[in-house]
């Protein structure tokens, strides 16, 4: 079976050979290992990986967040998602990083800018506080503010378009 | 004694002074706001009261409507924890006014020492040494330039009335000060209501070194040695030991000694802090006394073998210090690291949501002092602090490897934390040979990101955790147990 993911937006293709009694052959990233391994309970996988004769034990903890699993090893966390659909989510993801939205639920504190306003890309345009942390969000382009949807101490969230922006034709 | 508190606060803390009170006998009262009705401190404690919205000032930061609870609840003491209240002289001086007690200093002790150039006078009076620089705030920028070239650069402006970096500027140049002290009033002015400043030399490289004090009301202080705070991102400390590596037996008497004069010249009683500077050449600074219990008190615990919170709960009920300073013989070396919920690998940014998998470390010497659960949505509205993980080990060494250990093994999905950033930091070398100071993070970890070598490892478990099935902790619940067994369950004996 060939498995096809993505990882912080680098694709790796997995080919896995089951040969039984959860043992197989895995081919990934241009290496070969021989991998057992057992789930032990719902979220936790132990895993013996043998590589160029080496052998090394993997404790793995996973769970669904939708289509993608959060895998955590050693100390690291990380999304791994099917590298297909992380294609179609990078490809919306670029569309909204030219929006002035917050990446997660905050509030505002001040804005910046006013309606009418001429701004250059990466010009301060609202600063948002979300866990105690202000966060600035700048114009994606230069252009003049159009609207401002929001007034300080609004409580936002992400795909919330706060401030508008009409993209200056000659930048 | 107390027959039932109420805690003024939310998260760990909260939860980790129910946890003494329910120790010791006493009933325990939590508040909580729109965003905590399934927070931990809510399930754990013996009564809870809903007070307001989920914004701060509307619910833990609203004196009358705490004051309220406890009052319904029959509570007769709060506790403030850290945060929030727990420094107000004015809430402080509500509690005591409406009857109650309040689980730390008297309100006129807050208020005192919560001015800083009104605590610098004080311990300069009493033989303290504090850093250099003015005993006067001021709002007068040209009277502050001239104060300034007698401090010398570079310098530190500071807000009278201040905390947590606000109001805070360094100068490294004349030419650079009077724009920096004018943003540094107006942003005083809006964080405290008083926009007056002071200035202090700033030290090169020094280590921040506070003493742990304890007085009762009968006149007796001791002191429970040190704690090293050097590890700071942002004035946010995150990692803390102690014994300090830079204290000798000596230098450690003459703190603890200082903090003492410190806590009497203030008329201080209960637990607190007092904070000093340690310099390149050893000589330490006072720098300010903090008037609660510390985030880091839990590494104090560990070595000493106290419970603060129970003597901070004794000494408020009236009793006197069992303890004598004699008795305080400090074993093994202990750390701390902060669990905050925010993503080293996306600047830092808080990282809230819901905790999908929670299996944080066990073993000999670990403490975990937790405000989360599986299933808990961590809000928006708060403190990133999610837990603390401490651990105690027979000398510093031991304890790095320790701590080193536990983080690596410290599971939490849904929602990224710091743990992996903490792990390269005990990792370095610098930190080994104990050589810390306040930029110790700024200067060698301004830019560090998680390596990436081990990807394939990700993405082979990826396709494990597919075959395994393992379903989100919402599908399984909804699903019910009667699902169809997985092929796993299915298989048969399992061996390596």
């Amino acid at each position: 079976m060939e498995y096809p993911l993505n990882i912080n937006g680098k694709d790796f293709l997995v080919e896995l050979e089951d040969k039984g009694e959860n043992l197989c052959q895995v081919q990934v990233d241009g290496r070969q290992m021989q991998v057992r391994w057992l789930a032990a309970g719902n979220g936790l996988i132990f895993a013996q990986v043998q590589e160029n004769g080496k052998t090394r034990s993997l404790k793995i903890h996973a769970a669904k967040q939708g289509e993608a699993f959060e895998i955590f090893i050693d100390g690291l966390a990380r999304t791994v998602t099917d590298a297909k659909l992380s294609r179609r989510k990078a490809a919306g993801s670029a569309q909204a990083q030219d929006t002035i939205t917050p990446s997660i639920p905050s509030t505002v504190s001040r804005i910046v800018v006013e309606k009418g306003q001429i701004v250059e890309k990466g010009q301060p345009v609202i600063v948002l506080s979300a866990m105690k942390m202000e966060t600035t969000l700048c114009a994606p382009y230069s252009g003049e503010v159009t609207a401002v949807n929001v007034n300080p101490g609004d409580r936002v969230g992400p795909g919330q378009i706060l401030v508008e922006i009409e993209k200056a034709s000659t930048s | 004694m107390f027959k039932k508190i109420l805690i003024a606060n939310r998260g760990e803390i909260a939860v980790r002074v129910m946890r003494t009170a329910k120790e010791m006998g006493i009933a325990t009262a939590a508040i909580f706001s729109d965003a905590d009705q399934k927070a931990l401190h809510v399930l754990e404690a013996d009564e809870a009261i809903h007070i307001g919205p989920s914004e701060p000032h509307e619910s833990y930061l609203a004196i009358e409507k705490i004051i309220d609870a406890a009052k319904r609840t029959n509570a007769q003491a709060i506790h403030p924890g850290y945060g929030f209240l727990s420094e107000n002289a004015r809430f402080a001086q509500a509690v005591e006014d409406s009857g109650l007690v309040f689980i730390g200093p008297p309100s006129k002790v807050i208020a005192a020492l919560g001015d800083k150039t009104c605590a610098r006078q004080m311990m300069q009076k009493s033989g303290v040494p504090v850093i250099p620089g003015t005993t006067t705030a001021s709002l007068n920028v040209n009277a502050l330039a001239e104060q300034a070239g007698e401090v010398g650069f570079p310098l530190l402006i500071k807000a009278a009335a201040g905390g947590g970096g606000k109001g805070m500027r360094i100068v490294e140049k004349p030419q650079d000060f009077a724009d920096a002290c004018k943003s540094a009033i107006s942003e005083a002015a809006a964080a405290f209501g008083n926009g007056a400043v002071y200035l202090e030399k700033r030290l090169a490289r020094p280590r921040h070194i506070e003493i742990q004090i304890l007085a009762d009301s009968h006149g007796n202080f001791i002191h429970l040695n040190e704690r090293e705070c050097s590890i700071q991102r942002r004035h946010q400390k995150i990692i803390e030991e102690t014994p300090s590596p830079a204290l000798t037996p000596d230098l450690r008497e003459r703190m603890g000694a200082a903090a003492i004069a410190a806590a009497k010249a203030a008329g201080y009683v209960n637990a607190g802090t007092v904070e000093f500077l340690l310099d390149a050449d050893n000589s330490f600074l006072f720098l300010e006394v903090n008037t609660r219990l510390q985030v880091e008190h839990p590494i104090t615990e560990l070595v000493t073998g106290e419970d603060l919170v129970r003597c901070q709960i004794e000494i408020a009920a009236g009793k006197r210090l069992s303890l004598k300073q004699e008795d305080i013989r400090p074993r093994g070396h202990a750390i701390e690291c902060r669990i905050y919920g925010e993503d080293p690998q996306n600047g830092f940014l808080p990282s809230p949501g819901k905790i999908l998998h929670f299996a944080p470390p066990q073993g000999p010497g670990i403490r975990h002092d937790c405000g989360i659960y599986e299933g808990f949505t961590v809000p928006t509205d708060y403190d990133p602090i999610l837990a603390k993980l401490c651990v105690l080990a027979t000398d510093r060494p031991q304890a790095i490897a320790r701590m080193k250990n536990a983080l690596a093994d410290y599971a939490l999905l849904g929602i990224r934390t710091n743990t992996a950033f903490m792990h390269a930091v005990l990792s370095s070398p610098e930190f080994e040979r104990g050589e810390t100071y306040t930029d110790f993070l700024p200067e060698l970890f301004g830019s560090w990101s998680p390596s990436p070598q081990n990807d394939a490892f990700f993405a082979l478990a990826g396709v494990l955790a597919q075959l395994a099935d393992f379903q989100s902790p919402a599908a399984s619940t909804s699903a019910g147990k009667k699902r169809p067994p997985t092929p796993f369950e299915t298989l048969g004996p399992w061996r390596l």
